[in-house]
């Protein structure tokens, strides 16, 4: 072994010892890095601009007509307590009390992409507090009943009866509602809104007019 | 021998290029300025005890342990508001002035109470600041409004309260003969298919 291969090898010995060195006073040095704590969810700022957004809402006219034309995609939530959900709830939802929307058990209605999720409650307060539970672990496709139950049955089982001098797409609506409310087992409506006054609809005129009769051509 | 050189020469490059990575990765390394806490039970809690809320006669009697925060708009809060009472807009609850007046209030250990013009609008804004870590934050369970002299009006608000015992209600009005509808009362029975769930982004 010649002189000049021993010197080299020490050369490349010391290369990779200083190498080393350096990969392990940086290995310490991320040791030293100070700990923060990962987000879980959505960012706070998305969550922020989620609050203000009022698309989360759903009209009680929009949830009529999605149960009364039996909307597959529709999974109605009543995140209100069990003996609340026993005594009256809307056709086919199902109980999940506020306090236990994030059990696994329960999670797996959240966490899926085939069914719109309505939350619902006696007005919105805990529908909108499940859905920002939801919204800020990342779940989408969920929505709120816009005043929940009370303006259910103040739109749909129990609408007020238009004023004489609404428009008549009032009054349509008043119809269509009160047909829901028959759907949804309200059967004396019309008692329940005895007070209101009948309004007087001045019944329509209609003018005939004589069409001139063509003369049939006939003949070649 | 040449070649164990070159070899430990491009070792040694490689090397170079790969602590210069990480020091470029420590420059820019930011830390995230707002993080929500990973406790999921963190806003559950506060709602299984129902003791997020304080009601309007709380105002008076624990007048020197809250900090009165307005949630509306300014020129709704330039209106008319609470007396003592901070205005921050929910939608600037991140800005620097905001957070430097929520940290000061919960330094001097004061209850920080939200409100808007009924308990709805300062819902979010409660779960937010919960779940960011701040304690001791509640909601004023009152409705603000402006007469027609435009003085402030302070009502207690029924929060979640039915319009009407709608179980007695249904049987009461019952169908008419011959109009009964059979509407499906069976639970849902749904095969649910577990989506893989998104990576959410977050932290740095």
């Amino acid at each position: 072994m010649s002189k000049t291969y021993k010197y080299k090898k020490i050369i490349i010995r010391r290369r990779y010892r200083i190498l080393a060195a350096i990969l392990i006073i940086l290995s310490g040095g991320l040791v030293l890095l100070p700990k923060y704590q990962k987000n879980v969810g959505i960012k706070p700022e998305t969550f922020l601009l989620n609050l203000m957004s009022p698309e989360r809402y759903i009209s009680t006219d929009f949830l009529a007509n999605s149960l009364i034309s039996k909307d597959p995609s529709i999974l109605l939530i009543d995140v209100r307590s069990a003996k609340e959900y026993s005594d009256f709830s809307l056709p086919n939802a199902t109980n999940i009390p506020l306090s236990a929307i994030l059990k696994p058990d329960n999670e797996t209605y959240l966490d899926q992409d085939g069914y719109k999720v309505i939350f619902y409650s006696n007005d919105n307060f805990y529908a909108d507090q499940a859905w920002l539970i939801a919204k800020r672990f990342g779940y989408n496709n969920i929505f709120v009943l816009k005043g929940g139950l009370n303006a259910w049955f103040n739109t749909i089982l129990n609408p007020e009866m238009p004023k004489t001098s609404d428009s008549e797409l009032e009054f349509q609506k008043y119809n269509t509602r009160k047909a829901a409310a028959m759907f949804f087992g309200i059967g004396a409506v019309n008692t329940l809104n005895s007070n209101a006054a009948t309004p007087n609809i001045a019944p329509k005129k209609i003018i005939l007019t004589k069409t001139k009769k063509k003369t049939t051509g006939g003949g070649c | 021998m040449k070649k164990e050189l070159e070899r430990t020469q491009n070792i040694s490059i490689s090397a170079i290029i790969f602590i210069l990575l990480i020091i470029i990765g420590v420059l820019s390394f930011k830390k995230p300025v707002n993080v929500f806490n990973k406790d999921k039970n963190l806003p559950i809690t506060p709602i299984e005890k129902q003791d997020f809320i304080i009601n309007k006669s709380a105002l008076d009697s624990l007048k020197s342990d809250l900090a009165l925060v307005d949630l509306r708009a300014s020129h709704e809060f330039d209106r008319g508001s609470l007396a003592n009472a901070i205005n921050i807009y929910t939608p600037n609850l991140l800005d620097k002035n905001a957070k430097e007046q929520l940290e000061d209030f919960t330094k001097r250990n004061k209850i920080i109470v939200l409100f808007g013009s009924d308990p709805n609008q300062a819902n979010g804004a409660w779960l937010f600041l919960t779940q960011l870590g701040y304690k001791n934050v509640k909601i004023l369970c009152a409705s603000l409004a402006n007469d027609s002299q435009n003085k402030l009006i302070v009502s207690d608000f029924q929060l979640e309260k039915p319009d009407q015992d709608y179980a007695s209600f249904m049987a009461k009005v019952k169908p008419a003969n011959g109009t009964q509808i059979n509407i499906e009362t069976k639970k849902k029975t749904i095969q649910f298919t577990k989506t893989k769930k998104k990576k959410t982004g977050g932290g740095c």
